[in-house]
């Protein structure tokens, strides 16, 4: 009997990593199907994804033998979700400088991202988060755009790079 | 006498005033990034890398390698003052640094230490001067099936060494080689992979990856964890940290061992410099008089280890500048560097570029000068400033990441990339799969395939090209050896603490 065959709830994400590896597995040779396996007598563009897959599949079940035969992995020290609010938080705001990059210009993305991170992540105060951000603002802006010339997009500021 | 002609040349690259300023930037920015918690030696280089671009390949690579061994430096400052490791390969130092500054000796720890790292890290440059051509003349006389054997005895070692589960090394390799063949095949140029993306015509480039899963995960991760850092209070002025020469007679042959222990570990692919610092505090242990006192404040214990971190620095740079392979995510970093620069990383590095080479040996040995200058002079300074700056960290990094990646190619799809994998990073992290083979899968994944075709065309097809040339053959049989026998030694060894 499979020692942990009765904890299937206590290695769920094992299982659940397991299967998103067949998934990738599933993937590799389902989205590559349209590409020869050799060239010319020598492999093709399909070969080293089939490869790939076959290795990954073999080690996948390596895996979940690892997991339940011998017990390694099996206590993860996973977060409870009250752990992630803050983490996922800091991602949001990641994903916010994405969406406003190009639509309001750098500046005015990284003021309103920092003052989010400082004062509704880190919780500072509001006249604290909006100094820090001015600062982060114009401080990337001077390294970047002054002083390493990179071609960032100034947005609805634009008229400020021809003064 | 060639040697020395080179290594001069090297020096009037490195001491131009333009490289020295990088060189001190660097050393300076290893030793905070080491300092701090939540950051290490990979992420500081890869979130910095795009800043590198306009310095030109000698520049940027002296920067970086100056953040790579200023790291180990930095990581002792947290470690012995705070019970909190700045860097993995400092961890070790925590066990004795710790116990001495609680009985008014964090000075003698610190000075040690960076006495320690400073013998390592220079000692090692000269094994890296000597070891380093002869290793790249031998590597020119490789086909592709020999590079090939080559890289995938890379990978082994780094799954070997990283994390405690082959398997799950093996998986995380698997996955970086697979995002490595996203883009235009490399001989007959069809879409792979590619989803109908033009933005991944080219590939999954490799800085947004690094950056997300070494810089952004780490720090995503430090918002989870609530550390409690209280610093010990010590006087730290510059005689306090210089040990008597009792103590540093009672360290010498520790720093010894450990520089020998360090460079030669550092040589060898997913070691490095924390692998290498345990060992040194293993043999120290081992083969002390008293070793009763290790855990409580021994000299050795603190002068092996940062010796042997510092000196696998230097080792790790062997297989980077004579093979074109990373021995770790921070070398992998300087390696994509140099092909972001058009140099084509490998043995050939040395004829082809020697003003590069060389410039940057010459740096290695300005910078460990530098290093053990600030160390010595400027701990108060760097704990202070410390103490400011943690508050700001991740918002700072967040910044600096998407900035670096944005700069790259001047595309937001970059940044997207960068976001994604630093989730992908700290999914890793939390399921206890190590996150080092994937950037070396997606560094090395277009060279494998590359050099694989080619033995396979070569061959017409048969893939017994690999086992009938004795090098590739011998190769292979380390993969192996590299994979199977770790298990079978953990298994025999009894249970220590």
């Amino acid at each position: 009997m499979i020692k942990g065959q009765g904890s299937i709830q206590a290695h769920l994400p094992q299982i659940l990593t397991g299967l998103l590896i067949w998934g990738i597995v599933a993937g590799l040779v389902w989205f590559t199907r349209g590409l020869p396996y050799t060239d010319e007598g020598a492999p093709g563009p399909r070969f080293m994804p089939v490869l790939l897959a076959v290795f990954l599949g073999i080690l996948n079940v390596l895996y979940w033998v690892d997991v339940f035969f011998f017990q390694r992995g099996g206590k993860l020290d996973l977060p409870r979700v009250s752990d992630l609010v803050r983490p996922a938080g800091f991602i949001l705001v990641g994903v916010l400088m994405i969406f406003l990059w190009e639509r309001l210009g750098v500046v005015a993305t990284v003021l309103i991202a920092s003052f989010i991170e400082l004062k509704g992540i880190q919780g500072y105060s509001w006249t604290r988060s909006i100094w820090v951000g001015l600062l982060f603002s114009l401080s990337t802006w001077v390294l970047f755009q002054l002083i390493l010339r990179v071609p960032l997009p100034a947005g609805p500021f634009e008229f400020l790079l021809s003064l | 006498m060639e040697t020395i002609y080179l290594l001069l040349k090297g020096f009037s690259v490195a001491l131009t005033p333009e490289n020295l300023l990088l060189c001190a930037i660097g050393v300076i920015t290893g030793t905070l990034v080491g300092a701090l918690p939540g950051i290490g030696s990979a992420g500081a280089c890869a979130i910095l890398l795009p800043a590198t671009f306009k310095l030109g390949p000698v520049g940027s690579l002296i920067m970086l390698a100056g953040i790579f061994y200023g790291t180990q430096y930095g990581g002792t400052i947290t470690s012995v003052l705070m019970k909190v490791p700045g860097e993995s390969a400092s961890v070790v130092t925590m066990f004795d640094g710790n116990p001495l500054a609680k009985q008014g000796r964090a000075g003698v720890a610190l000075g040690l230490a960076a006495i320690g790292s400073f013998v390592g890290g220079t000692l090692s440059i000269l094994g890296l001067m000597l070891f380093g051509p002869v290793l790249a003349n031998y590597a020119l006389e490789l086909g592709p099936a020999e590079h090939f054997s080559l890289m995938v005895l890379s990978l082994s070692l780094v799954c070997a060494f990283t994390g405690e589960s082959i398997v799950r090394g093996l998986i995380a390799t698997c996955f970086g080689l697979i995002l490595a063949l996203v883009g235009q095949d490399i001989m007959t140029g069809q879409p792979r992979l590619t989803f109908d993306f033009q933005q991944l015509l080219d590939g999954i480039e490799f800085l947004p990856v690094a950056v997300g899963m070494f810089g952004l995960s780490e720090t995503i991760e430090s918002f989870e964890k609530k550390q409690s850092m209280e610093m010990i209070k010590a006087d730290l002025g510059f005689f306090k940290v210089l040990p008597s020469l009792r103590d540093l007679g009672q360290s010498l042959w520790a720093m010894v061992r450990g520089t020998v222990i360090g460079f030669l570990i550092g040589i060898f692919p997913g070691a490095g410099p924390t692998i290498s610092s345990f060992i040194s505090y293993g043999v120290e242990q081992r083969i002390s008089r008293h070793p009763e006192q290790f855990g409580k404040g021994a000299l050795a214990g603190v002068a092996g280890p940062e010796t042997a971190n510092n000196a696998a620095t230097g080792g790790a740079l062997v297989p980077m500048l004579s093979l074109g392979l990373p021995s770790s995510p921070s070398t992998a970093i300087m390696l994509a560097a140099l092909i972001m620069f058009g140099l084509k990383p490998g043995p050939s590095l040395f004829r082809e570029a020697p003003e590069l080479v060389w410039g940057l040996i010459g740096s290695l040995y300005i910078g460990n000068v530098l290093l053990v200058m600030i160390n010595l002079a400027c701990i108060p300074l760097i704990v202070l400033f410390m103490d400011r700056i943690r508050a700001y960290l991740p918002l700072a990094i967040l910044l600096l990441s998407a900035f670096g990646v944005y700069s790259y190619r001047n595309s937001v799809f970059d940044i997207g990339i960068m976001i994604l994998f630093s989730l992908v990073g700290y999914g890793m992290r939390k399921i206890e799969f190590p996150q080092a083979p994937v950037i070396l899968g997606v560094l090395l994944g277009g060279p494998a395939e590359s050099s694989l075709r080619q033995a396979m065309v070569m061959s017409d097809g048969n893939p017994a090209i690999f086992v009938t040339r004795p090098l590739s053959a011998a190769f292979l049989c380390l993969t192996l050896a590299s994979l199977i026998l770790p298990p079978i030694f953990l298994r025999k060894r009894p249970k220590q603490d």
